[in-house]
């Protein structure tokens, strides 16, 4: 009965006519989330976070510091072999000592990705969203925001942000059957204040010339014209943008992003042979990405999003060729 | 294997299963050689072989009066691009093994080969859990600037591209 009860409520959170206060819920849960968008682009911070996904945890370092020429962050893996991430602006490098491979990632469009702009209205609709507990974290009064999926093809996702600024300081991400896929959750953590430079800088730029750089070569492509589209999206999901961009080794492979508001999902397709070994088509699973992969007329069709495998699936079965 | 290879002939597998045997067919020569016999039998029935015959035998072979009228004249078109995707793929398979230091997707054969089972029921599956290799890497730092959640956790969720996991089961 309880349950039943509990059902109601969260039905009626999402249809505004039928219950008023829990409407007036929804919309405060909303507006956190653009709090959480807007503090995510504005703020500078340091911490420590721990990303766990099963059985597996690891610690990273994470500070970003927004200044005048723009964005600077730094990630870096302090369990295992160490590898590092650093961000300016559009650019991603990517540090992989143990291959000595430098891989860069250069968006041709400035800002910010656009279907990342808090399109809050657009996953409204694929979610009910709510506010749960306040809770402490990492030293922080947080507000913790419950997304439920509407259907098996995304996932849940609970986030807590810190009342005071909006800073997300911990999420995690549910999957259908309600367990834990991933989690995020930073352990130590300072918003704000004085940040010492260094600690957005690599520990590997400007070592030695040894280093393999990787460029990803983007460019805006028109996919369709070259026979390749996305028959079918499953519902929530439309098309953000399409490329053409190396993967690693793989020179000319064309990316078809699709995004329901919170989730995203790319499509890859490229000639089968240009990678060295034989790609092995089926399912895998990475924390909460999965990954599918096909062949189709020659190609091999590559699907990746942090989405449920049922929502990959059908991603990837929506993709058709048609001779231009 | 080889009746299910010649249903797959036959068009008569599911999306699933047929994905699973094309495969297992990538994979394994005696399947392939299996399968252009039945190509060569079946376009011998429809009086048009071709394919890997000599000439003199395929006009002999032509010469010959039709015994079958199979029902699936007009997928002609359609099995042909197939027979050119399993040829494709079988050239793949001899000339690259060893892809990645880790193997990709770890049981492939288990998860293609599974029923065709109904959308509902493939969501209530657990996915197949793999190690990642570098390769998948790849595919997830390309991915990951397009996701939302990057916007909102900014570099954390970027951890998952060169995350060390291995999933296990």
């Amino acid at each position: 009965m309880r349950a039943l009860a509990l059902a109601a409520v969260l039905a009626a959170g999402s249809v505004a006519a039928v219950a008023p206060v829990a409407a007036q819920q929804g919309t405060d849960a909303v507006g956190w989330l653009r709090k959480i968008y807007a503090a995510t682009e504005k703020l500078s911070y340091t911490g420590t976070f721990v990303y766990q996904q099963g059985e597996h945890s690891e610690t990273s370092r994470l500070t970003r510091v927004v200044d005048a020429t723009g964005v600077h962050e730094r990630l870096e893996i302090l369990d295992g072999t160490p590898r590092e991430i650093i961000r300016f602006n559009e650019e991603v490098k990517c540090y992989i000592p143990s291959t000595m491979t430098v891989k860069v990632d250069r968006q041709m469009q400035t800002g910010p990705f656009p279907a990342m702009r808090a399109e809050v209205r657009d996953f409204a609709a694929n979610y009910n969203i709510r506010k749960a507990e306040t809770e402490r974290i990492a030293g922080y009064d947080c507000q913790a925001i419950v997304l439920e999926p509407k259907d098996n093809l995304r996932y849940g996702h609970k986030l807590w942000a810190d009342v005071a600024t909006g800073m997300l300081v911990k999420a995690k991400t549910f999957n259908e059957r309600n367990e834990v896929v991933e989690q995020f959750s930073f352990t130590e953590l300072q918003i704000g204040g004085r940040i010492d430079r260094e600690k957005v800088k690599s520990r590997f730029a400007g070592k030695g010339r040894d280093w393999r750089v990787e460029q990803s070569a983007i460019v805006e492509a028109d996919l369709a014209s070259l026979g390749w589209g996305l028959r079918s999206l499953p519902p929530g999901y439309r098309k953000v943008t399409e490329l053409k961009r190396s993967v690693g080794p793989a020179p000319d492979v064309g990316q078809i992003v699709v995004s329901d508001g919170l989730a995203a999902v790319s499509v890859f397709i490229e000639p089968l042979g240009t990678r060295e070994g034989q790609p092995q088509v089926g399912l895998a699973r990475h924390g909460a990405l999965n990954v599918y992969v096909r062949k189709l007329e020659n190609h091999l069709v590559t699907v990746v999003g942090e989405v449920p495998a049922e929502g990959v699936r059908r991603i990837a079965d929506s993709v058709e060729y048609r001779r231009p | 294997m080889k009746e299910r290879l010649s249903a797959l002939m036959d068009e008569e597998l599911g999306g699933a299963e047929s994905e699973g045997c094309l495969d297992r067919l990538d994979r394994d020569g005696e399947l392939q050689d299996a399968w252009r016999v039945y190509h060569l039998i079946g376009d011998a029935l429809r009086g048009h072989a071709g394919h890997g015959l000599p000439p003199s035998f395929a006009d002999r072979l032509a010469a010959e009066p039709t015994v079958l009228a199979p029902r699936r004249a007009e997928r002609a078109a359609q099995r042909n691009a197939w027979y050119a995707l399993s040829a494709a793929a079988s050239v793949a398979a001899v000339a690259l093994v060893g892809w990645m230091a880790l193997p990709l997707f770890e049981p492939p054969a288990q998860i293609a080969s599974s029923q065709p089972a109904p959308a509902q029921a493939t969501a209530a599956l657990p996915p197949a859990v793999v190690p990642t290799a570098q390769g998948v890497n790849d595919y997830l730092l390309a991915h990951q600037r397009f996701s939302p959640s990057s916007v909102m956790g900014g570099m954390a969720p970027y951890v998952r591209t060169v995350s060390e996991a291995r999933e296990a089961r």
